[in-house]
């Protein structure tokens, strides 16, 4: 037994002891408040997930903040693990074609793991894709969104974010805003940098946004990074390809700048102008083939731009406007709910026309619904295709009586027809169009000419040699009573 | 002191022997190489499934482990009647408290090794899967088709392990906090009932954080204070918890991650001892 | 010699199914160095409580009790004693070798001098041959010999051995009671407490009984053997061997030879006295020898009348 003494140290000492993890409890409390913070998904403001906590006042972040279903792996600590169980589950109903609960599960399992960027990769991409179902491209959007939010130090999401904007939505100063950022980023694994492909993609979004100069800046710095890169490879042939596809890149942007810019001093009868392109064409090509002789294209490059060199040195100008481009179409209700677009439009094969059917007020309805995705799908109606045109023609039908992805889905619930009247829209933009394409009209539609449904947009321009241009496109719309369609 | 550590070694040997000990080692070991068939998944979600797995298995291995070997370390000794053999000799008691608790603690701390070290070895080998090529879909290259790289993957896979050994490094303070209870406890109440105590302790430490803000909603002064004193009175398993800084590595956190690993593991230490005080102090007064 | 445990009015009460139980009862009680004590008493009677009680394992209510010069479970006090439980048992795990050198260590003692007594003690109890095996591989007998070798690890002034003897054929017995002599012939002093009341009639200087928790015999062996009864031969004729057998109805005549036995001594005069007077012829004398299965019967059972009815709680909890 201890002594009286003895004894007494030992309680003095237990004391201490508790003392002493009394003000180190003080301490942790607030720092490790930060790891219980990092692991809760940040919210849009003003934003809360369920009606229930609205008025929630409990006084602790996490149980004022989580929903239901997330509460109990937030407070036992096993968020991530819950989330990536959820989502092998989600996996497998993926692989079996199981689409109706996958949209609720994604969001629970980013609810309760925010940090699951492959969940907001593959989710986004089965919204904006998978489901065929145009009103959740703006889903996919918007969960990307929400995904970058909480994971705002990583390359990914921004990525994706960026992609689907130029795929789908075809905004493509959003695609570059995203784009610009994911290439300031690292990866997941440490790399200061993100994989070259990002800076690939934002030199094709800045191409296809008209800003031209930008783009050709950033082919530059990509063949910079492809060099650098494969340096650190140098055995593996692929990196090689890619050095090359950025320098090819570079040099098409550069050549097609002059190019395009050439024709279009030509039809202002700036033929001096127009011959220095030309000349910087020879030096490109010349430059170009110093990298790979011998190659075919760039041989053919350079013939001809020897060849339009020699044209203009002689003074041939080509001062022909090129034709007006005209669009017509007819609207047709085939069947109920099938509506038939067909038209003419003297542009050259390959060209497409987007086809759109949608609410009369269908922006402005999204735009006052943003958050309410479900009222959005119960309510609004969009359907879209590009359709190639052939022979001066083409033609589509909205099917607006079946599932377009063939799921077995209800067909009222994708194409609710609960407007009054919709709008078809019919419409030709060279941004949109194949290079080959664009070599006739810019990239912007600098020598579009209509005067019938021309369109010009001063707030989406393109910058070409450090000036601006509008976006120019072909647009026309029939406006559709519901009674018309169904 | 010397004592302490004899009695240790002896104890760790002891307990090492059990064989529920062994049947828990193997439940874990196979459920670590059963998570590696989670290889369907990209590299990404492949790290993240298998460390959220793993951390939680270890995490909950390592406390039965530590547990069920604690809540029989000084029962065992007086049911066997070799703590006479013992106590008979030039041992003081608070000599023998420790050196079962030490024992303990060594014999969690062996089997934390044993299941950090297999996943050590998972991880570092997941980390040659490369997780996104350079190349990408410009050149339709999957990062599986590239030669391995194997500087990065040596730079991943190190970072791995530093990130499980930050892991395993809580939860063995964790594994002492737990040990320290229900050592103590054992002085008081039998193997089931210490077990239930120490384990229901256990996960109201986890999520008590969480029932304090609850609990003081409720108007009354008296439930406030009632609920701050036992709220400081009982450990914080919770702070313990930072599994997602370490599952997650990518996402910034404002906090020195190696400083507040130090210091939840002082903090566990600490209550440890104050634990070990308690039950040094009562196990002075016991007859056996 | 001086005295090498030393109890006065050692009192320890128990809580045993909601009643209070007395497991040792004012015990006042002194051992000298240098002998073999032997400390009887049926199970229940407090042995084991006892010595618990002295070597610092339970704590007494009232009374105290000092070993070596020390109080009772003092540390020092520990380095110079040692002690063997009734059926010991050890980590299974360690082998006799390692067992001992664990012990050792808890003694301090240096390792080169570990090595040999640990070596020297594995001999003389005979298991050299086992040093290797796990303490599991052991027979009973072999554990009660580690036993003992433990308990001369640190080469102590004081042995408390409870039943050393026990699960030991009659070879063994013989060596283990050798040994004790041994000790004694060192200087050691043995507090020996056993059921083995052969054992201890050849081996204890002293003894003491305890019944109930209460001292009821104490002194030399050869002391309380020597009975205090006579018995008497004479030839007599029938006349006085009736006067004889009215005081004595165990009275055997045979061929006019009275034999009378356990004749108290203060009786014998009495006896004597009647058989001049009945003009006999006095034979013999003789005083009668007990065995100490007779002394301890005698006490535990006038122990048991004394308190008269039967105690339920007749076993004292061996804790």
């Amino acid at each position: 037994m201890m002594s009286p003494e003895g004894r007494r140290k030992a309680i003095l000492l237990a004391v201490a002891l508790l003392a002493g993890c009394w003000l180190l409890a003080r301490d942790l409390e607030p720092k490790h408040a930060h790891y219980v913070q990092a692991q809760m998904p940040r919210r849009e403001p003003g934003q809360r997930f369920d009606p229930l906590l609205q008025h929630s006042r409990v006084g602790n972040v996490l149980l004022d903040e989580t929903p239901f279903h997330a509460i109990v792996p937030a407070v036992l600590g096993v968020r991530e693990l819950v989330a990536s169980l959820l989502w092998i589950q989600a996996d497998s109903l993926f692989h079996r074609g199981e689409y109706g609960p996958i949209m609720d599960l994604i969001y629970r399992i980013v609810a309760i793991d925010p940090h699951q960027i492959d969940v907001y990769a593959t989710g986004a991409w089965h919204l904006a894709y998978n489901f065929m179902d145009k009103r959740m491209i703006l889903d996919g959007i918007r969960f990307l969104e929400d995904g970058i939010r909480n994971n705002p130090d990583v390359y990914d999401l921004y990525f994706e974010l960026g992609y689907t904007h130029q795929d789908k939505t075809k905004d493509f100063l959003a695609a570059i805003d995203a784009l610009s950022q994911a290439v300031t980023k690292g990866t997941s694994t440490g790399d200061p940098q993100p994989p070259a492909f990002v800076f690939m993609q934002l030199a094709h979004a800045l191409e296809r946004a008209g800003h031209v100069d930008e783009a050709a800046e950033q082919w530059r710095r990509n063949v910079e990074v492809a060099v650098e890169l494969e340096k650190q490879h140098p055995d593996d042939f692929k990196y090689d390809q890619l050095v090359y596809a950025a320098r090819h890149n570079y040099y098409l942007t550069l050549r097609r700048r002059n190019e395009r810019r050439a024709a279009e001093l030509e039809l202002e009868g700036n033929g001096a102008e127009a011959l220095k392109r030309w000349e910087d064409n020879i030096r490109l090509a010349q430059e170009m083939l110093g990298h790979y002789p011998g190659h075919d294209q760039l041989e053919q490059d350079l013939k001809r731009a020897q060849t339009e060199v020699a044209r203009l040195r002689a003074g041939k100008i080509n001062r022909t406007p090129p034709p007006e481009t005209r669009l017509e179409f007819t609207v047709r209700r085939k069947a109920p709910r099938e509506i038939e677009v067909a038209g003419t439009i003297n542009v050259p094969l390959y060209s497409r026309v987007r086809v759109i059917l949608r609410d009369k007020d269908y922006e402005r309805l999204v735009q006052e619904n943003l958050a309410n995705a479900k009222w959005r799908h119960a309510h609004l109606t969009y359907e879209f295709e590009n359709v190639q045109v052939r022979d001066g023609k083409f033609s589509y039908t909205f099917r607006l009586n079946r599932d377009p992805a063939d799921m077995g889905r209800d067909f009222n619930t994708i194409y609710p027809l609960k407007s009054e009247e919709y709008e078809i829209t019919v419409q030709f933009d060279p941004r949109l169009q194949a290079l080959f394409i664009q070599d006739r009209y810019g990239w912007n539609g600098e020598r579009l000419y209509a005067t019938d449904g021309l369109k010009e947009d001063h707030t989406l321009f393109g910058i070409v040699e450090g000036r601006r241009v509008p976006r120019r496109y072909l647009e026309k719309r029939v406006i559709l009573r519901r009674e018309e369609i169904e | 002191m010397r004592n302490t550590w004899i009695i240790a070694r002896t104890t760790l040997g002891d307990a090492l022997r059990k064989r529920v000990l062994l049947v828990f080692m193997m439940v874990a070991v196979v459920t670590l190489l059963l998570a590696m068939m989670l290889t369907y998944l990209t590299a990404r979600e492949q790290r993240t499934a298998f460390l959220a797995l793993e951390l939680v298995i270890i995490l909950i291995f390592g406390t039965l482990i530590a547990v069920t070997t604690a809540i029989f370390l000084i029962p065992d000794e007086i049911e066997r009647r070799t703590i006479y053999s013992l106590l008979s000799k030039p041992v003081q008691r608070w000599e023998f408290f420790l050196g079962k608790f030490l024992g303990g603690v060594l014999t969690a701390g062996v089997c934390l090794a044993l299941m950090t070290l297999v996943l050590i070895v998972v991880v570092f080998l997941m980390a040659m899967r490369q997780p996104e090529s350079a190349l990408g879909p410009m050149l339709q290259t999957s990062a599986e088709q590239e030669p391995l790289n194997v500087a990065k993957w040596f730079q991943r896979g190190g970072q791995d392990v530093a990130l499980v050994l930050r892991g395993a490094y809580v939860i063995f303070f964790q594994l002492v906090l737990v040990t320290a209870v229900a050592t103590t406890l054992s002085l008081f109440v039998s193997p089931t009932v210490n077990f239930s105590l120490t384990m229901f302790l256990f996960i109201v430490g986890q999520v008590q954080f969480v029932l304090k803000a609850a609990l003081e909603r409720n108007e009354l002064p008296l439930t406030k204070v009632v609920v701050g004193v036992l709220y400081y009175l009982t450990p914080h398993f919770h702070d313990f918890n930072i599994m997602g800084s370490i599952i997650h590595s990518e996402v910034r956190i404002p906090v020195n991650h190696w400083l507040f690993a130090g210091e939840v593991s002082l903090y566990g230490l600490m209550y440890a001892l104050f634990v070990a005080m308690l039950g040094i102090l009562v196990f002075d007064r016991k007859e056996v | 010699m001086g005295v090498a445990v030393r109890m006065e009015g050692l009192t320890k009460r128990f809580e045993q199914r909601g009643a209070e139980v007395t497991a040792v009862d004012h015990l006042t009680l002194e051992v000298q160095e240098g002998e073999i004590f032997g400390f009887l008493g049926p199970n229940g009677a407090g042995k084991t409580t006892t010595i618990k009680i002295l070597l610092g394992l339970i704590f007494p209510n009232e009374g105290s009790a000092e070993v070596l010069g020390r109080p009772a479970g003092d540390l020092e006090m520990r380095r110079q004693i040692s002690y063997l439980p009734e059926s010991p048992y050890f980590y299974d795990y360690l082998t006799g070798a390692e067992l001992l050198d664990f012990y050792g260590r808890l003694f301090h003692i240096p390792e080169k001098e570990r090595k040999e007594r640990v070596d020297h003690l594995l001999e003389l109890v005979g298991l050299a041959g086992d040093r290797a095996k796990q303490l599991k591989q052991y027979s009973k007998g072999m554990l009660q010999r580690i036993g003992i070798a433990q308990a001369l690890i640190n080469d102590p002034k004081l042995l408390f051995l409870d039943e050393p003897t026990s699960g030991l054929d009659p070879v063994a017995h013989i060596e283990i009671r050798r040994l004790i002599e041994n000790l004694r012939d060192q200087g050691k002093t043995v507090f020996l407490s056993s059921h083995q009341l052969s054992d201890v009639e050849l081996v204890c200087d002293r003894i003491a009984i305890l019944n109930y928790g209460r001292l009821v015999r104490t002194g030399k062996v050869s002391e309380l053997v020597t009975g205090r009864d006579v018995e008497v031969r004479a030839r007599v004729s029938d006349t006085t061997a009736e006067r004889l057998r009215q005081r004595f109805p165990n009275l055997r005549l045979h061929d006019g030879i009275a034999v009378v036995n356990e004749v108290p001594a203060d009786s014998v005069n009495d006896v004597v006295d009647i058989i001049r007077a009945g003009q006999g012829e006095l034979l013999s004398v003789v005083p009668q020898r007990q065995t100490l299965e007779d002394v301890f019967v005698e006490a535990v059972g006038m122990t048991r009348r004394a308190i008269g009815t039967f105690n339920p709680l007749s076993e004292a909890p061996q804790k």
